[in-house]
C-alpha cells in the first residue's frame, strides 16, 4: 500500500560549487516527475567580445571567463589560433604547456576534492570544520594546491590568471634552475597525492551506477591533457575539427547555460571519469596501481567515485610534472613567429572538468570574425540531470534534508564550474 | 607586515571588473614596496584562499550593490566585510564570501580587512568600464593609496625612484 504523496525538493544557491546554480526536483508518489538544474546568471555571450579583435587577444580574454581554469581557456584559444595560422610548436614548448597544465590540474583537483567534495563524504558542512578534526589533512591539501600554484607561477608568471602564455608559445621561458626548483616540492606532492588516493578510497560511496557515454581526448602514448583525438567509449574517434559535426548545444528554458548533447540527442559525460575510462591504459604504472588499490576498476561507473579518479589524476599530474621538470632544458626560442592571415582553426584540451573546445575564423589581418567556445560544464549539464533523476529515484525514502544533501553531492561530483557554463550562442558575423 | 591589495571581478563584464582595473592602475603608477602584494584576483574565487591567508592587512577593491546610485563609493572595515558579502551584495559569483567565511573558520583570517566598493552602473558584456565608472578609477586608486598610508605604507610614484639609485643612498628596503 503506497499512499500518494507529493514532494518538491529545491536547492537554491548551492554552496561549495564555483558560481551559483539551483536545482528543482518534483516527485509524485514514487516517481520522479521533473528534474531541472538551473543556473542563475544572466546570459553571457563571451564570444561577442572577441569579434573584431586580433587573434593574439583571444588567450587573455578567454582566460577571464574562468579564474579556476584559465590555462584551459588560454591553451584552447592558442591551439585554435595556431591551427588557423598553420603553426606547429616545437616539442620543448609543447612540453612546457603540458607542465603548466599539470599545475592547473593539481590546483583545481585539490581545491575541489579536499575543500569542496570530501566534506560531503565525511558529513561535514565544509572543509574548515573538517580541519578541526583532521588538521593534517587540510594542511596537506593546501600544500598540494600550492605545488600546483608554484608550477603556474614558474611557467605562467603568476598563479592567479597567468600572463606568460601566447599564441605561438610563451612571452619568455623559465630558467632551467627555476624549473628544477619544482622537483623537490613535486617529490613531496607525489607522496601526498598517493596518500590522498588512499584517504578517499576509504570513503563510503552511495550505490549508484550509470552506463555513461564517455567523451574525452585520447593520445596513443600519453594520458591526454593538452591535445589528442576526440574519442568515446561507443566507438567515436575523430579529429577535433570534427567536433561540431558530432556535438551540439541546446538551449533549455530553465537554465541560462547551454546543454551539450551528441547529435543523436543523447547526453554524454566529460571530465575525470570520462578521461579515466577512455584512457586507463595510458596512465602511468603508479597511477594505475594506486587506482586498483583504491578499489577502482579500469572503468568507473559510479559518479561518486569521481573523487578518487580526481585523486588518481592528481597523482598522475604530479608524476608528469616531475618528469617534465627533470627533463627541462631552456628552449632556443620562447615562441614561434606568427604571420597573421585568414583561416579557421580548432582547439581542444582537457580542462580539469573535461574537454573545452574552441573554434575561430580569422580574416586576412588575423582579426576574429567568428568564435565558438564549448566549455565542459555545459556539456555535462544534460548528464547531471540524468544522474540527479537516478539518484533521487534511488533515494525516495530519505528525509528531505538528506535527499537535498544527496542531490548537492551528485552535482558536486561534476565539479561544475557554473560561471563558465553560463554561456550562450555562438556568434556569426555577416561582413557583407 | 604583510599587506595584500586585491582587486576582484570579471573584466569581461564592464563595471564588474572595476577592482581589477584599479589594482592594475595602482601597479602602473606606483612603485610597490616588498611588504605589499598587489593581486589581480579576477574570477579566481576559492582559489584565492592562500593569498588571503594570515595577512596583516587586506584591502579588497570590488563592485558592490548597496541600493545606492551607481558610482557611490563605500568603505567597510573588518567585521562588516564578510557579513556584507554574505548578503550577496557583491554582484559576481566568485565565492569571495565563502573564502572569507572559510578564513574565519580556519582561524586564518587577515588581521585587518578593508573593502573599498563602488556601485556599478552596468555589467554588460564589454571590456570597457562605463562612462560613469571610468573616471572613478583614479578616485579608488587614491583611496587605496590613502588606506596604505594610514597603516604606514607610503607609495612612491614611478619615476621618483632616482634618489634610491644614488650610491650614497641606503638600500631600497631601509629607505622605506
Amino acid at each position: 500500500m503506497t499512499k500518494p504523496r507529493s514532494r518538491t525538493v529545491k536547492v537554491n544557491a548551492l554552496a561549495r560549487v564555483e558560481g551559483e546554480g539551483a536545482l528543482y526536483v518534483s516527485i509524485k508518489g514514487d516517481a520522479v516527475q521533473e528534474v531541472k538544474f538551473r543556473i542563475f546568471e544572466p546570459p553571457r555571450f563571451f564570444e561577442a567580445l572577441l569579434q573584431g579583435r586580433l587573434y593574439s587577444d583571444a588567450p587573455d580574454i578567454t582566460a577571464r571567463i574562468c579564474g579556476i581554469c584559465p590555462i584551459a581557456y588560454m591553451l584552447g584559444a592558442c591551439q585554435a589560433m595556431e591551427d588557423a595560422l598553420g603553426v606547429v610548436l616545437p616539442q620543448p614548448l609543447q612540453d612546457l604547456r603540458r607542465l603548466i597544465y599539470c599545475g592547473e590540474w593539481i590546483q583545481s583537483h585539490v581545491l575541489h576534492t579536499y575543500l569542496l567534495h570530501a566534506p560531503d563524504f565525511l558529513g561535514y558542512e565544509d572543509s574548515i570544520r573538517l580541519s578541526h578534526d583532521y588538521p593534517g589533512v587540510v594542511e596537506r591539501a593546501l600544500e598540494l594546491k600550492k605545488t600546483g600554484n608554484r608550477i603556474m607561477e614558474v611557467v605562467g608568471g603568476r598563479a592567479v590568471h597567468p600572463v606568460n602564455l601566447k599564441v605561438g608559445g610563451f612571452y619568455s621561458v623559465p630558467r632551467r634552475q627555476t624549473v628544477r626548483e619544482l622537483i623537490e616540492p613535486l617529490n613531496w606532492a607525489l607522496e601526498a597525492a598517493l596518500a590522498t588516493v588512499r584517504l578517499f578510497a576509504g570513503f563510503d560511496f552511495p550505490d549508484y551506477r550509470y552506463d555513461y557515454t564517455c567523451v574525452s581526448l585520447r593520445q596513443p602514448e600519453e594520458y591526454p591533457i593538452t591535445q589528442g583525438r576526440l574519442v568515446s567509449n561507443r566507438g567515436l574517434d575523430i579529429p577535433i575539427d570534427q567536433f561540431t559535426a558530432h556535438f551540439s548545444e541546446e538551449h533549455v528554458a530553465h537554465s541560462n547555460a547551454l546543454h551539450g548533447r551528441m547529435n543523436g540527442g543523447e547526453a554524454y559525460l566529460v571530465g575525470p571519469i570520462a578521461r579515466y575510462n577512455n584512457n586507463f591504459d595510458t596512465l602511468s604504472e603508479l597511477a594505475r596501481q594506486s587506482a586498483r588499490e583504491a578499489g577502482l576498476e579500469p572503468v568507473c561507473d559510479n559518479p561518486f567515485q569521481s573523487i578518487i579518479v580526481r585523486a588518481v589524476e592528481t597523482l598522475y599530474a604530479c608524476e608528469e610534472a616531475l618528469r617534465l621538470a627533470n627533463a627541462y632544458e631552456e628552449p632556443d626560442a620562447a615562441a614561434v613567429e606568427i604571420v597573421p592571415h585568414a583561416g579557421e582553426g580548432h582547439g581542444c584540451t582537457e580542462a580539469p572538468r573535461g574537454i573545452c573546445y574552441h573554434r575561430y575564423r580569422l580574416d586576412e589581418a588575423g582579426r576574429i570574425v567568428e568564435a565558438q567556445i564549448v566549455p565542459p560544464t555545459s556539456q555535462n549539464q544534460k548528464q547531471i540531470e540524468r544522474d540527479l533523476w537516478g539518484v533521487v529515484e534511488k533515494n525516495l525514502d530519505l528525509a528531505e534534508d538528506k535527499l537535498k544533501w544527496r542531490c548537492e553531492q551528485t552535482i558536486r561530483n561534476y565539479d561544475p564550474c557554473i560561471s563558465c557554463a553560463t554561456h550562450f550562442l555562438k556568434l556569426t558575423l555577416d561582413r557583407s | 607586515m604583510q599587506v595584500l591589495v586585491l582587486g576582484i571581478g570579471n573584466i569581461l563584464l564592464q563595471d564588474e571588473g572595476i577592482g581589477v582595473h584599479v589594482v592594475r592602475e595602482l601597479q602602473r603608477r606606483y612603485q610597490i614596496p616588498a611588504e605589499v602584494e598587489i593581486l589581480d584576483g579576477g574570477t579566481a574565487g576559492m582559489s584565492l584562499f592562500e593569498d588571503l591567508m594570515d595577512k596583516d592587512y587586506v584591502i579588497i577593491v570590488d563592485a558592490v550593490h548597496t541600493g545606492e546610485p551607481p558610482g557611490t563609493v563605500v568603505r567597510l572595515a573588518d567585521e562588516a566585510v564578510p557579513v556584507f558579502l554574505q548578503q550577496r551584495i557583491s554582484p559576481h559569483q566568485l565565492g569571495l564570501s565563502e573564502v572569507l567565511a572559510a578564513l574565519v573558520l580556519a582561524d586564518k583570517k587577515p588581521s585587518h580587512l578593508v573593502l573599498i566598493g563602488i556601485v556599478p552602473e552596468a555589467m554588460e558584456l564589454s571590456l570597457e568600464l562605463t562612462a560613469m565608472l571610468e573616471p572613478k578609477v583614479d578616485l579608488l586608486v587614491q583611496q587605496v593609496v590613502a588606506e596604505l598610508a594610514a597603516i604606514g605604507v607610503q607609495l612612491l610614484p614611478k619615476g621618483s625612484e632616482m634618489p634610491t639609485l644614488h650610491p650614497c643612498s641606503p638600500p631600497a628596503e631601509e629607505y622605506r
